[in-house]
């Protein structure tokens, strides 16, 4: 029961902190070479990373994990209270874990009810050499989970540079981000 | 007359217990849930729990720095003392934000008006505005009060086993364990105590206003005394023999332990008493827990491998027969195992009770292979594998399992049975010990340390490490809850001697290590121990 008010109380500050708090964050233009591995979704299905990536419509990607206190709520709480908002139903939300041992398929999924996961909104877990591949990609790799820097990637399409946003971004900030995305 | 008098002061002494004590519990809900008992919900308002942790002492997280909160740190001045410095600079990842931050922690204590304007306006003593991550609560100032009450009450009173000159912990021997075993462990416990205290020794004698920043640290160290709780009897009394050594002598910590036949009572007897209990040598850890912390998750883990294995291979098996005893490894991989299978939609499973003495396992083996299985499992830590040989059908060849922290590395299996036999294997793969292990190694031989039970002595070189690394991170802050975040936070970014290929856990994590390779022989030679992979390493 307690765990459970600690939850909604969590998930209820993140998703008022990303709808209202203004952050202050570093953009930046970046390239990144998409490595060719293979991800799970919540499902337990088994995906290709570019696949999921190579799709027409615009991107945004977070890492996560599920039992992070504070950073991980927050980054979400912007994706979910930014994901329905219109203008916007062309997006694709991705989070990679990067606990992939610990978030199994159902975690992922129990996660996803948590912030009310829309169907544009999808959640990885995969074999741990593949998620650290993948940050390492992406120059998310801290090495501890628990030390891991607040990022979110944003990109219009295929082939396009990376938008790679180090901070906390709210979700009026990152609708703003994406609606620039969506018109290119 | 004078006994009314002494009566009503004891009446009023009595109220103002009650009365604060019933402050703190509203306190404490308001700290963990983020709500009041009698104010409307506003979802703003997170529980201070979720980032300043149960101990209060927050901690830095994403690159954002969130302070402690307790009493002992709010109503007291922050001068940004050296050790703290040390600690910010060289212990905590530093975000871009780092020098402000660190600046902005250098503050005059609170009051109780300066706590109410920084919990209701986000102000610090002053007048500093804070991160605009900490909420701004509208709190009663009744709720104001509780809250208070609290937060002075967290983390504040010496916890059992702590004195201003010494630590206490313990170490525990669960019931009957080969003393290859144990010796393994205390070694290695035994040396890292001597060495610390050795050290302890020399900082403490050298002179004071060294230039070095060790002088910072002094009032942090303490000698570490080491009690050896050996657990005797059927395990139903462990938990009233650990209740009287706990009485004779309270731990601030269990080190390590280990125990062979059984552990559900140590396990119980630590979270009841809130005794932390980190990383026991143990294949029989319950499922939940708040006070122990788990390499992995034993025998239950190892079942739910297999069943995760043998539900995925193409042609699934058509009878499966488990064998075990009565005692409690068997009990709990056989449960584990029915229920992992019954997730997974198998239902085709017999069970076999093996005697406790080994002469019946021929019988018992003829009895099995009947049932003609084409999977047989032995949660056995003597399968007498040399008896099922007689019994074995060449035609009719079952698939047999073996758990490896049963068994151990190198199981006495025949030649004959080696191509139908399969290990369960929660470990590195074999060959590859990683790069600590050679540090640890020659850690063991500068101490003169024999190597034997290599796992054991690796297993438990990491456990004292880890609280070794804790305590030098909680300086003179020595709380347990504030132990186990210590270890949540650092267990993945701490040098793993590569028993296990990855060790990591995070709030609320109790199990390091969490999958399992099946491992099998290699065809075409004589290898008497396995080798190759017969499954990736398996996560259920």
């Amino acid at each position: 029961m307690l765990r459970y008010f600690r939850f909604i109380s969590a998930l209820a500050f993140a998703l008022a902190i990303a709808a209202w708090a203004d952050g202050t964050y570093r953009r930046s233009i970046e390239s990144y070479q998409i490595p060719d591995v293979n991800l799970i979704d919540s499902s337990g299905a088994s995906t290709s990373l570019r696949a999921v990536l190579g799709r027409s419509g615009p991107v945004a990607l977070q890492f996560i994990f599920t039992t992070c206190p504070g950073t991980c709520p927050m980054l979400s709480g912007a994706f979910a209270a930014t994901q329905q908002q219109p203008g916007l139903e062309n997006m694709r939300w991705i989070s990679i874990s990067i606990d992939p041992e610990q978030d199994t398929p159902p975690r992922l999924e129990e996660y996803a009810r948590r912030f009310h996961v829309g169907r544009n909104w999808l959640l990885f877990t995969g074999i741990s050499d593949n998620v650290i591949t993948v940050q390492k990609a992406f120059e998310a790799f801290a090495g501890n989970k628990m030390q891991h820097n607040p990022l979110t990637f944003l990109r219009a399409k295929p082939g396009a540079s990376w938008i790679r946003i180090e901070g906390f971004i709210s979700a009026s900030q990152l609708a703003g981000e994406c609606r620039k995305l969506v018109a290119e | 007359m004078r006994n009314a008098a002494t009566l009503r002061l004891i009446g009023c002494l009595a109220f103002f217990v009650v009365l604060a004590s019933s402050q703190e519990d509203s306190g404490k809900r308001i700290y963990l849930t983020g709500f009041s008992t009698g104010a409307a919900r506003n979802p703003a308002q997170a529980a201070c729990v979720t980032c300043h942790r149960a101990s209060g002492m927050g901690g830095v997280e994403g690159g954002v720095f969130v302070p402690p909160i307790t009493g002992r740190y709010l109503f007291h001045s922050s001068p940004l003392s050296r050790s703290e410095l040390f600690s910010a600079l060289y212990q905590e990842p530093q975000p871009d934000s780092f020098e402000a931050q660190l600046r902005s922690r250098s503050r005059p204590a609170y009051n109780e008006q300066t706590l109410r304007d920084a919990i209701r306006e986000g102000r610090d003593p002053t007048g500093r505005e804070l991160s605009r991550w900490m909420p701004r609560y509208a709190l009663s100032d009744e709720d104001m009060a509780s809250l208070s009450a609290y937060l002075k009450s967290l983390s504040s009173v010496a916890e059992p086993g702590v004195t201003d000159s010494a630590i206490h912990f313990a170490t525990i021997v669960a019931g009957t364990v080969p003393s290859e075993q144990s010796g393994a462990m205390l070694d290695v416990i035994r040396a890292w105590f001597r060495w610390k205290n050795a050290d302890t020794a020399r900082e403490l004698a050298g002179p004071l206003h060294s230039p070095a920043f060790k002088d910072e640290f002094r009032s942090a160290r303490r000698e570490w005394v080491l009690h050896e709780w050996t657990l005797q009897g059927p395990s139903s009394s462990w938990e009233s023999q650990l209740e009287s050594l706990y009485q004779a002598q309270p731990v601030f910590s269990i080190v390590s332990g280990i125990g062979v036949s059984d552990w559900l009572p140590v396990h119980n007897f630590c979270e009841r008493t809130k005794v932390p209990c980190i990383f026991p040598n143990s294949n029989l850890p319950p499922g939940t827990s708040h006070w122990n912390v788990y390499f992995n998750q034993g025998l239950t883990l190892q079942a739910q491998a297999l069943a995760h294995y043998l539900s995925s291979r193409e042609r699934r098996p058509e009878r499966i027969v488990q064998v075990y005893r009565e005692d409690p490894p068997g009990i709990q991989a056989a449960e584990a195992f029915r229920a992992a299978l019954a997730h997974q939609g198998v239902e085709n499973l017999e069970d076999r009770i093996a005697k406790s003495t080994a002469p019946g396992t021929a019988d018992l083996y003829r009895e099995v292979l009947r049932l003609r299985p084409s999977a047989l499992v032995l949660w056995l830590d003597d399968p007498r594998l040399d008896t099922l040989t007689a019994a074995f059908d060449s035609t009719h060849p079952a698939d047999i399992f073996i758990p490896a922290s049963l068994v151990g590395e190198t199981p006495d299996v025949p030649a004959s049975l080696r191509p139908r036999t399969f290990i369960l294997w929660p470990f590195t793969v074999p060959g590859s010990p990683g790069p600590t292990s050679y540090r640890v190694h020659g850690w063991l031989n500068a101490r003169h340390i024999p190597g034997r039970c290599t796992r054991i002595q690796l297993d438990t070189w990491f456990a004292v490490s880890r609280i070794d690394d804790a305590l030098t991170r909680m300086h003179e802050n020595l709380s347990r809850e504030y132990l186990m975040e210590s270890i949540e936070d650092q267990t993945e970014s701490a040098p793993n001697p590569g028993v296990f290929p990855r060790l990591s856990l995070g709030p609320g994590q109790r199990f390091a290590s969490k999958g399992c390779y099946i491992l099998k022989y290699a065809s075409g030679t004589v290898e008497s121990s396995p080798s190759e992979l017969a499954s990736n390493w398996i996560v259920p």
